[in-house]
């Protein structure tokens, strides 16, 4: 009688990668619905068609790279990174918007890299980066809050200004006249402030309330709780949320503390932007980030003080995307440097020559 | 008391209820056993025994035959009825040397011998008692017991641990022994605290096991033996996951437990050393846990060593039809069996034979998301996904640097991982590639000390060869110089002076004869320069121009000493036989070493002769013409060589009533030809052994200089061997003349010869062309293959060439061998 | 003095330049011997990665004259019993792209003994000539037989062997030596489709 032959283990956690991406993708739920319910349709609308598209993208690209297109397809990494871009990218941002965001995260970013598990930058980041500078106006341009807006636009009125450019009545989303549809972030606006006290501008710009940023609060709550859910099924570890949160949080308290007028306080940058959807969804992705957990610490800080520095002193208003990029090709490094302390090891190894 | 936790570990599901359902049993005794010689780590045991020989159980059979080996005991009475090659249980499914067993079915035992007093037995004494038992490491590992608890020889232990853990899901051996056998475990702890002395002795056992933990505190209730109860965590069972929830310790990478003061024994082991002890009983049976769906009756059966895996699968009721694979240990760290016709050993923990839902095939491996879930895992808190990396790319010192030999191959991060990747295995795979480079690298500087020894030897030799030719050359020069200082005292006729003359001869011969063979090395030399020059299409021509112009020079050299010595001989000859005619014999004794020399030559032809032939069989259509060139012309050289040899065979005959002097001055013009002929035909095999290189290169240019090279030195060839020719015929005359008797015999013999000689080239040429035909019909299947129909075309005519030429060759054969029985 | 220089800005700025270059031409200078490292002769460093087994196939005698060879610029591809990871290995060490072995790919990475078929020998002891690091034990007009844990798998005893009694045995696999292979990877399946490949294909578009 033959049997057959394997390596042992012979027992499996019945967590396979499909269920792992799958997870992450419910636990997005939360912070999407928060955003169709303060922003309106637009997210949802970018995430379904960031979603068919880029598994459109992904299944054409694998036939063309002669693989079976069902596992990669089947693993949700894919759709994954659509429901990311899509979250990310401005409510009712014109429809080629996210196409061609897909395009980049799922053909460039992902697959001529080598597909899933080899492309050392965050697709949807990639994708986010490039069309933020090469659309610049288009993904600046954030639907109001609903509550500020005298009527709410009804799904059909999303899609036409989607597909469209134009409202049913006959406007157009952006441009001159119809400013009452869009206005700038709060982070936007606060860093455009120019020579304004920060007081001064909150009193000034009666359009942005002192606490509008609460709006966007709600939704990065939102998101936190899908982050928690996440850390309790043991997804991903908290180091690199809580390394992010917490060095943007120092930063934050060094400037805010020391001149407050001049800078804004920790809570709006906490709660307001991609801050706490970044540290959950964007930074803990594993294939980009540092593996070792003290790699993790530092990946997670690095990405906290560069995106108070670029939100800062840079030109962009949010900078999670830079921020991540930029720490993803330091991910390599990190990893070599940070080199757990083995098990009956004196000390933990660094870097990745031998030791004379 | 304190514990202490490792990091990272999983839960996966026990699962071992199923076998503590039922008590302990005895499994029945198996009809034929097969022990293999290496149950354990280290050398393996030499056998005692021989085909035939009866044994009782319990018997000696092997002998450790290292310092870490065990001995192995029959564990059945009966009949040895074979030590040979079997299958034995390993994860390659590989075949080692056995002892088979055949029972009698009596059980009869060899007188035990006890150490009735065991509490003031001296270590030696138990020390000897568990070696001569051959007890191993009953856990899995198998490492002998002897050596282990021999650690206080070199280490200060102050701690003994015994590992009762048993992490591994399904397995329940030691819960069942500990449950059975708590007395008898408590004794092989006090023994091994009498052997290392420690200063306390813990028992470590996982919670879920509170039978055998209620068992436990009972035994030990009088002792100073801690039963420590540690959470359930795979692999906590590990020996230094183990050490250190219990004592805070790590072991140091690559150190052992006793470098800081630990020793750890399984609790099989300790119950089989309280036997062999107490008892006296060596180490013939395990306790072996039978689990998995597909089986019927799961359960722990006390089985003898070596019984058949497939008598206790039916002793269980397996189904075979359910069993998805069958696994030899626990389901993380054991190993798939590929048949069930393999014996139980030392190490058999468990046999799990589960079905397809319990433990369904692996899915196949999706890439790596890095999600660093088995670093959060790894016991070892190693980085596995970055070993698994370096793995795959076989970026091996890599892998070393991220300490991949403190991996312990638990399994955990393959279990957690969700790509399914089978990591453990590249790990295995990893250091089994190191293990072969730092094998091959220790080979390699052997290898190297072996060569450069051979090459100072070598160079030892060649410098005392020269300094005795060196001595000796000096000895004959000062022998010649007193010899001419002697001369012109002694120039009248008497017979002494013509014994000096005659040294003084010698002298000058010997003197020759070194002149020669440095002539010869030199020419030697000048050949190989040639031949490198010739294989080198680098070099210039103006240097092979300057190469075979010294080539010459070496052979005119030689030529000239040849000559030389020759006629020293001659005139020695000359000297000889004039005043004595008793020394007409003289001529005689050197046609001896002439013929000598030329069957050397004709040997030395005929090799040459063969490796044509072999060359022309082997060799391709296109240089097929070329090396049949080469092939007639050797033909020709050993025929030359055969007539001359039977012109020499003559000439003796004939010389005996001759005067020597014209049959001396003939040999020397002959020998001169010959040479002129030798060498010619080595110019020749040279260009032609240019052409095949120039061939195989493929330059067109050299190719047609190299034949041309070739037409000039036949030429030259033939021409010598003409004159060797015209010489033979003039030859045979004298010989003729001066005697009847011996020239009736030479025609005769000589048409023989020249028959035979036709029929054995005829018999070359078949053999040759039926190669050829082989190697055509090849060539024409493999075209057919390829489907190529010029191809096929092509290949078919060279095969119908060939075919005429076989049938030409055959039938020149026929005739040849019909007019031969003519 | 520093006023004249002062006046002068030219100057100052060659002086100044002289004064630093002087300063660290003596820096570097006492650097360089105080802190000389002995490194190895390249020679042995290249010898270290050959395999030993003195075989001659990359056409000069044995491994420690390839070494100086190859130090003298000779190509790193000759080594066919250290196979691609020798190659790649020198070509690390000399800073040299990695080239295809000079042999037939068949035979390349294939451990072989030599093995005497005993009752064939006739005891001629050429082997033991040829041999290059003595693994051939015997006498003249007796059976040789060979050290197989010395034998480094040349083949140059094959050749001049009259009765042809040599075979060259690639090393067999035991429990001792086995081990597990590499798993196949995630792509395995999809391996031999792979459109964009440097490596070759064979009939039934199999990469190689």
């Amino acid at each position: 009688m033959a049997f057959i032959r394997v390596s042992s283990p012979h027992l499996h956690r019945p967590l396979s990668t499909n269920k792992v991406m799958q997870t992450v993708i419910l636990a997005t739920l939360p912070g999407l619905a928060a955003l169709t319910l303060l922003f309106g349709w637009g997210s949802l609308i970018n995430v379904i068609i960031a979603s068919v598209v880029g598994l459109t993208f992904e299944a054409l690209i694998l036939k063309i790279r002669q693989r079976n297109p069902l596992p990669a397809i089947k693993d949700n990494s894919a759709l994954l990174t659509c429901v990311l871009l899509g979250i990310a990218l401005p409510p009712l941002a014109p429809w080629w918007l996210p196409v061609t965001g897909t395009f980049v995260a799922i053909v460039i970013a992902k697959q001529l890299y080598g597909g899933l598990g080899n492309n050392p930058f965050n697709p949807a980041m990639v994708a986010y980066a490039l069309l933020l500078i090469s659309f610049p106006v288009e993904m600046t341009q954030w639907v109001a809050p609903a509550a500020l807006l005298d009527h709410g636009l009804s799904l059909g009125q999303s899609f036409s200004a989607v597909f469209n450019g134009t409202l049913l009545n006959g406007g157009t989303l952006f441009g001159s006249g119809t400013d009452a549809f869009t206005m700038a972030t709060p982070l936007d606006g606060f860093k455009h402030k120019g020579a304004l006290m920060a007081d001064e501008y909150w009193q000034q710009n009666s359009a942005q309330p002192e606490n509008i940023w609460q709006t966007w609060a709600i939704a990065s709550t939102a998101f936190l709780l899908g982050g928690l859910y996440l850390l309790w099924k043991r997804i991903f570890t908290w180091h690199i949320p809580v390394a992010m949160l917490g060095s943007l949080l120092v930063m934050s308290l060094l400037f805010y503390g020391a001149d407050a007028s001049n800078y804004a306080s920790p809570m709006v940058h906490l709660f307001s932007g991609a801050t706490l959807f970044g540290a959950f969804f964007i930074a803990t992705d594993p294939v980009t980030a540092a593996t070792s957990n003290k790699g993790k610490l530092w990946f997670g800080a690095g990405i906290g003080v560069l995106v108070y520095v670029i939100r800062t002193w840079g030109n962009y208003p949010d900078a999670i995307a830079f921020s991540v990029l930029l720490m993803n090709f330091a991910a390599p490094f990190i990893d070599y440097y940070t080199q757990p302390r083995s098990f009956g090891h004196s000390k933990a190894r660094k870097g990745i020559k031998n030791e004379p | 008391m304190r514990l202490w936790d490792f990091h990272g570990g999983i839960h996966p599901e026990e699962n071992k209820q199923q076998s503590v359902q039922q008590a302990l049993v005895k499994a029945p005794l198996p009809k034929q056993v097969v022990l293999p010689l290496q149950q354990h780590i280290g050398a393996p045991a030499e056998p005692l025994v021989s085909v035939g020989d009866t044994v009782k159980t319990g018997q000696l059979i092997a002998q450790a035959d290292d310092f870490i080996s065990a001995n192995i005991h029959a564990s059945i009475s009966g009949t040895v009825t074979a030590i040979d090659e079997r299958p034995i249980p390993h994860a390659s499914g590989m075949s080692d040397l056995c002892i088979v067993i055949e029972s009698d079915g009596q059980d009869d035992w060899v007188k035990l011998e006890p150490i009735a007093d065991w509490q003031n037995a001296d270590s030696e004494t138990l020390l000897n008692a568990i070696a001569r038992a051959g007890i191993v490491g009953m856990g899995g590992a198998g490492f002998p017991t002897a050596v282990k608890a021999r650690i206080r020889e070199q280490h200060t232990i102050d701690t003994l641990v015994i590992n009762a853990a048993e992490c591994e899901p399904y397995i329940t051996a030691d819960d069942m022994a500990m449950r059975t056998y708590p007395e008898r475990l408590i004794q092989g702890v006090q023994i091994l605290s009498q052997l290392v002395k420690p200063s306390r002795c813990l028992i470590g056992i996982e919670d879920n096991k509170p039978e055998a933990i209620k068992a436990l505190h009972s035994a030990t209730k009088d002792t100073d033996i801690d039963v420590v109860v540690v959470p359930t965590k795979y692999p906590s069972g590990g020996e230094k996951q183990l050490i250190q929830i219990l004592t805070g310790r790590e072991v140091p990478s690559g150190g052992l437990p006793a470098d800081i003061g630990v020793i750890c024994q399984n609790v099989g082991t300790a119950i089989a050393i309280a036997k062999a002890v107490i008892l006296g009983e060596p180490l013939i049976s395990r306790i072996t846990t039978l689990t998995g769906n597909a089986m019927t009756r799961r359960q722990n059966v006390d089985v003898r060593l070596g019984t058949p895996i497939n008598e206790l699968l039916d002793f269980a009721g397996f189904n075979a039809a359910l069993a998805s694979r069958l696994i030899m240990g626990g389901p993380m760290m054991g190993f798939t069996l590929t048949s069930d016709r393999l014996p139980v050993v030392k190490t058999t923990n468990c046999l799990l034979a589960p079905t397809s839902q319990e433990f369904p095939d692996p899915e196949p491996e999706s890439p790596c998301i890095r999600c660093g879930m088995c670093e959060q895992a790894c016991p070892a808190e190693l980085l596995p996904q970055q070993l698994h990396w370096f793995a795959k790319a076989e970026e091996f010192e890599k892998a070393q640097l991220f300490n991949l030999f403190d991996c312990i191959e638990c399994g955990a991060c393959s279990y957690v991982c969700p790509s399914s990747i089978p990591l453990v295995q590249y790990y295995r795979f990893a250091k089994t590639e190191i293990h072969k480079e730092q094998e091959e690298a220790k080979k390699a500087e052997r290898a190297k000390i072996r060569f450069e020894q051979r090459q100072a030897r070598l160079e030892r030799e060649e410098a005392e060869k020269i300094a005795a030719r060196n001595a000796r050359m000096a000895a004959a020069a000062a022998k010649s110089a007193a010899a001419k200082a002697a001369a012109p005292a002694t120039s009248g006729a008497s017979p002494v002076t013509q014994g000096l003359a005659q040294g003084l001869d010698e002298a000058a011969a010997k003197k020759l004869k070194i002149q020669r063979a440095a002539a010869t090395v030199a020419l030697k030399k000048a050949e190989k320069a040639l031949t490198e020059a010739a294989l080198d299409s680098n070099a210039s021509p103006d240097n092979k121009a300057i190469l075979e112009a010294n080539h010459k020079a070496a052979q005119e050299k030689l030529a000239a000493i040849d000559q030389q010595l020759n006629g020293g001989a001659q005139a020695k000859t000359q000297a000889g036989a004039n005043p004595q005619p008793a020394v007409a014999t003289n001529p005689n004794g050197l046609d001896d070493a002439a013929l000598k020399k030329l069957k050397i030559q004709r040997a030395a032809a005929s090799v040459a002769l063969k490796k044509t032939e072999k060359a022309l069989a082997e060799a391709t259509d296109e240089n097929r013409v070329q090396l049949e060139a080469t092939f007639k012309a050797a033909q020709d050289k050993v025929s030359d060589i055969e007539q001359q040899l039977g012109i020499a065979s003559a000439q003796p005959a004939s010389n005996e009533q001759s005067v020597a002097a014209p049959s001396a001055d003939q040999e020397k013009i002959l020998k001169q030809a010959k040479i002129a002929a030798a060498a010619s035909k080595a110019a020749m095999k040279k260009a032609e052994k240019a052409l095949v290189h120039a061939q195989s290169i493929g330059d067109t240019d050299e190719i047609a200089a190299k034949e041309a090279a070739i037409v000039t030195a036949k030429a030259n060839a033939e021409k010598a061997a003409d004159k060797l020719a015209a010489l033979q015929g003039v030859t045979p005359k004298a010989p003729a003349a001066a005697s009847h008797s011996a020239s009736d015999a030479t025609p005769e013999t000589d048409l023989a010869a020249k028959q035979e000689k036709a029929l054995k080239q005829a018999k070359i040429i078949v053999a040759a062309t039926r190669t050829a035909l082989k190697k055509a019909k090849k060539a024409l299947a493999e075209a057919q293959d390829s489907k190529d129909p010029e191809a096929i075309k092509a290949q078919q005519a060279v095969v119908e060439r060939c075919k005429t030429k076989f049938t030409g060759a055959e039938q020149t054969l026929a005739q040849l061998t019909s007019s031969d029985v003519c | 003095m520093i006023e004249f220089l002062a006046q002068h800005p030219v100057l100052a700025a060659v002086t100044g330049l002289l004064t630093l270059a002087a300063l660290f031409g003596a820096l570097l200078g006492y650097a360089s011997i105080r802190f000389k490292v002995e490194g190895n002769p390249i020679v042995d460093q290249i010898d270290s990665l050959l395999p030993q087994t003195q075989c001659g196939q990359c056409g000069h005698p044995g491994c420690h004259p390839y070494a100086e060879a190859i130090a003298n610029g000779d190509d790193i591809n000759k080594c066919p019993p250290g196979g691609e990871s020798t190659m790649e290995a020198l070509a690390e060490l000399m800073g040299r792209d990695p080239m295809p072995l000079d042999a037939d790919p068949d035979t390349i990475g294939v451990k072989k003994v030599a093995y005497i078929r005993e009752d064939e020998c006739i005891g001629c002891t050429k082997c033991i000539i040829a041999c290059p690091v003595d693994a051939i034990v015997g006498a003249t007009k007796l059976m040789h037989t060979v050290i197989e844990s010395d034998c480094t798998g040349c083949d140059l005893c094959v050749e001049p062997c009259p009765v042809d009694c040599i075979d060259m045995l690639p090393v067999e696999t035991t429990v001792k030596n086995w081990g597990w292979n590499r798993p196949q990877g995630p792509n395995a399946r999809f391996e031999h489709q792979v459109f964009a490949s440097d490596r070759p294909f064979t009939t039934d578009g199999r990469a190689v």
